[in-house]
C-alpha cells in the first residue's frame, strides 16, 4: 500500500544526512560490481575450488536451516506460548548471536565441543565424534549464527498470531499437539518461510564463527565466504566473482521477502 | 417449553472463583435442562462462563462438574479441553484460514478419527442445515461475517459433544438465517445445549434462562 503523499515538509538537513547513508549502503556494491569480470564470471565460478565451496556451502547452509528448523520452531512455540522467568532469559540468550562476534562464537564452540572442550570431550571418549575441523563442525558454527533469524521471526509471529485458533482445535477435540501441526503450523507458515529464507542466507555468509571453530579445510569446510577470502590474496578476480555470486543470493533473498518487508 | 426433556440430573454445575489479571469472578451455576440460554450484560462473564466448561479457563478455587464428572476441582484434577467431550462456537468465529469450509466444518470429525470421507460427508449435511452448502469449497476469507458465523456455528454441531456451547450465536447472522438456526440449536443430537445471547427473544426458545448478575 502506497502511504499518503506528506504535507508536511522534510527537513533539508536530515534529507543531507539521509543520503549519506543511502551512499554507504551503494558504494562499496558498486564498487563490487564495476571491478567484476562480467565476461569471464562464468568460468571463474565453475573453477573446480569454487564448485567444491559452493556445495561445501549449499550442504552446510542447507542442513543449518534445517537443523533451525526442527529445533528453532518448537522453541519459537515455547518462547511464544510459555512464560517464565526462564524463559524470559532464554529469549535474550536466543539473540545473543546475532550481536556476539562470530569469532567469539567459534571460540565458544571450540571450548565447549572442540576435543577437550566440556562436551566435545566426552562426544570423543564415547562415540569417536570430533566435531572440530569437520563438516558437521561448520553446520553447528552456522546454525548457531542462524538460529537467532529464525526464532525470532517466528515466535513474533506466533505472538501476534496467539492462542485463538489453538482453542479453537482444542474445542474440537485435537490435542496440543495435533492442533499445532494442523492449525498453529499452517497458520504461520509464511513466517516460517520468512525464517527460513533468513537463517540460509545468514548461514551462506557465514564467516568467523566457521573459521575458528572448523578451519578452512578445502571440500570439507571451506565454504564460499572462505573461498572468497582466501582467493583475495591469489586470485583477486575469483574473489569479486564469488562476491558477486553471494550478493545476487543475498538480493533474490531479500525479493523473495518483499511481500513482508518492501511492501507496507 | 420442552418441559418433557427436562432432566432432574444436574448436567453442569460451575462453582467457584475464575481469576485473570484483574478480572475476578464468583460463579454459582447449575445447568439442569438440555437446552440453556444464558443471558446477562457486557463484561459479566457469559464467555468466562463457557470457556470454564470448555476447559479453555480454570478455576481459582471450586469446581466444574459435568454429568456427575468432576473435571477440574481447581487443584489436582483438570481435564484438557479437547478431552472433554465439549464443542464451542467462538463469538469471534476462530476460522481455520488455511483449511474450505467444509474442511474447517470437518475438522472436529477428523480428530476423533473419523476418515476423510465419511467426515467430509458430516461435514456438508451439518452446511446444508445452517444453509451454507454452495460454500464448502470457499476459504473463510471469501465469505461475510455472517456467513463466517454459521460456519463455526458449524463446526461446532459437527463436533460430537455431549455438551454444545454457542457463544452469541446469532450476533452477527441476518433475519432470514437466525429462525432455521434456533430450530438447529432445539433439534441437534447434542444432549445439552448452552447458548449465550443478548437478545431475549433468542432467549425464549431455551427450556430456561440463565441470568448472570454483575
Amino acid at each position: 500500500m502506497k502511504q499518503n503523499k506528506r504535507v508536511l515538509g522534510f527537513p533539508f538537513a536530515l534529507l543531507l544526512s539521509a543520503w549519506l547513508a543511502i551512499a554507504m549502503l551503494i558504494i562499496p556494491i558498486v564498487g563490487l560490481l564495476q571491478r567484476a569480470p562480467w565476461s569471464s564470471l562464468g568460468s571463474r565460478l565453475l573453477a573446480d575450488s569454487v564448485v567444491e565451496a559452493m556445495r561445501v556451502s549449499l550442504v552446510v547452509s542447507l542442513s543449518a536451516m534445517s537443523l533451525c528448523f526442527v529445533m528453532g520452531l518448537p522453541l519459537a512455540y515455547l518462547l511464544a506460548r510459555v512464560d517464565s522467568w526462564i524463559l524470559r532469559l532464554v529469549r535474550v540468550m536466543v539473540l545473543l548471536p546475532m550481536v556476539l562476534p562470530p569469532v567469539v562464537a567459534g571460540t565458544a564452540l571450540l571450548f565447549a565441543l572442540g576435543r577437550r572442550g566440556f562436551v566435545g570431550q566426552w562426544l570423543d571418549s564415547w562415540f569417536g565424534i570430533s566435531l572440530p575441523f569437520t563438516t558437521a563442525g561448520t553446520v553447528l558454527a552456522a546454525t548457531f549464527v542462524s538460529l537467532p533469524f529464525f526464532v525470532t521471526t517466528v515466535e513474533s509471529a506466533l505472538t501476534s498470531q496467539g492462542e485463538s485458533l489453538e482453542e479453537a482445535a482444542a474445542v474440537s477435540a485435537a490435542s496440543p499437539l495435533v492442533a499445532f501441526f494442523t492449525v498453529t503450523v499452517p497458520a504461520t507458515r509464511a513466517a516460517i518461510g520468512a525464517g527460513l529464507a533468513l537463517a540460509w542466507a545468514r548461514a551462506l555468509g557465514e564467516f568467523g564463527a566457521t573459521i575458528t571453530f572448523a578451519g578452512s579445510l578445502g571440500g570439507t569446510t571451506r565454504t564460499l565466504p572462505l573461498q572468497t577470502f582466501l582467493a583475495l590474496e591469489s586470485d583477486p578476480q575469483a574473489a569479486i566473482a564469488i562476491s558477486v555470486l553471494l550478493l545476487t543470493v543475498s538480493l533474490a533473498v531479500l525479493l523473495t521477502l518483499r511481500g513482508r518487508w518492501l511492501s507496507r | 417449553m420442552n418441559e418433557s426433556l427436562t432432566d432432574s440430573e444436574h448436567r453442569i454445575e460451575v462453582r467457584g472463583v475464575v481469576r485473570r489479571g484483574e478480572f475476578s469472578r464468583r460463579f454459582d451455576i447449575t445447568i439442569r435442562h438440555p437446552r440453556t440460554a444464558v443471558v446477562g450484560t457486557n463484561g459479566v462473564g457469559k464467555t468466562t462462563l463457557l470457556r470454564l466448561i470448555a476447559g479453555l479457563e480454570r478455576l481459582r478455587s471450586g469446581e466444574v462438574v459435568i454429568e456427575g464428572k468432576t473435571l477440574d476441582d481447581s487443584k489436582t484434577t483438570f481435564v484438557a479441553a479437547h478431552k472433554r467431550g465439549v464443542a464451542l462456537a467462538f463469538d469471534d468465529q476462530r476460522l481455520f484460514s488455511h483449511l474450505r469450509v467444509l474442511d474447517n466444518v470437518a475438522y472436529p470429525l477428523r480428530r476423533l478419527g473419523v476418515n476423510r470421507v465419511a467426515a467430509r460427508e458430516q461435514a456438508s449435511e451439518v452446511l446444508q442445515d445452517v444453509g451454507l452448502l454452495s460454500k464448502v469449497g470457499a476459504r473463510p476469507a471469501e465469505l461475510s461475517s455472517g456467513q463466517r458465523q454459521r460456519v463455526a456455528i458449524a463446526r461446532a454441531i459437527a463436533t460430537p459433544a455431549k455438551v454444545l456451547l454457542l457463544d452469541e450465536p446469532l450476533a452477527s447472522v441476518d433475519e432470514t438465517s437466525r429462525h432455521s438456526l434456533r430450530e438447529l440449536f432445539l433439534r441437534t443430537n447434542h444432549p445439552t445445549v448452552v447458548w449465550v445471547t443478548h437478545d431475549p427473544f433468542d432467549a425464549r426458545f431455551a427450556d430456561t434462562t440463565i441470568r448472570l448478575e454483575p
